[in-house]
């Protein structure tokens, strides 16, 4: 997936920050749609969105879970422990992108909306 | 992710490159669980190839961090880009890793502060 998606990002010519932090914010909710929405069931399948306009690139990321189950763990989620091995993906996201947001998807499932704005693509250092 | 290994002494130094997610940190735990098992508990990971990392990637070392406490070795990073290193400190990772600016100050440091 992540192979796929750094092609398309370089062919659109975002530049190195936005791709960055797009592929990053992407991988969190891809993981995240993988292992909590679909369970890691081989027979569900996640759909990743992307739209570019001239101000601002939106991917969204939906599951085939349960999208109420999905919007509970979100509000329960409690800050990672320092030295936990996991709950660190949605701070991320929230930190990399500009806006997200959390929707039921067409499938009944968890679909998280992710937004960059164009002009913020040097706030990241690499 | 690629893993090569090169050994100076007793510490075992990775060099990393590519991507760090789900599998390649599942990859990395397998490489070092081989490592303890021949008992070598200090271990360096230079991350200079490393161009990506997301939370399970971060998840992973600190798996391997605790499993290297445990086993009572030292585990150090040195060699982290610009992005890396900043999400290593919006996580606060960076209070609990051990990490040096260049893979040299890192093992010289092994000379001060040896594994318990």
């Amino acid at each position: 997936m992540l192979d796929d998606l750094s092609a398309l990002l370089e062919r659109l010519e975002l530049g190195r920050e936005m791709k960055h932090k797009i592929m990053l914010v992407v991988s969190e909710a891809f993981t995240n749609a993988y292992l909590h929405g679909n369970r890691e069931n081989p027979e569900t399948k996640i759909k990743i969105g992307l739209t570019v306009n001239e101000t601002e690139i939106t991917v969204d990321i939906s599951d085939e879970g349960k999208e109420r189950e999905g919007l509970k763990n979100i509000e329960n989620k409690k800050p990672a422990a320092l030295f936990g091995e996991n709950g660190r993906g949605i701070d991320l996201m929230r930190h990399y992108a500009d806006k997200v947001r959390f929707e039921r998807g067409t499938k009944g499932g968890l679909k998280v909306i992710t937004t960059f704005f164009r002009e913020n693509i040097n706030e990241v250092k690499i | 992710m690629d893993i090569k290994q090169r050994d100076r002494g007793s510490i075992a130094i990775l060099d990393l490159s590519g991507r760090m997610d789900l599998s390649s940190g599942t990859m990395l735990k397998e490489h070092i669980k081989k490592l303890f098992e021949k008992n070598v508990t200090s271990i360096h990971l230079n991350l200079t190839g490393v161009e990506f990392i997301n939370s399970s990637g971060l998840g992973s070392l600190v798996s391997i961090m605790k499993e290297t406490r445990l086993a009572k070795g030292r585990l150090t990073l040195s060699n982290l880009a610009n992005y890396v290193q900043e999400i290593f400190e919006i996580t606060q990772l960076s209070h609990i890793f051990e990490i040096y600016a260049t893979e040299e100050e890192a093992l010289a440091s092994y000379q001060s502060v040896p594994a318990n």
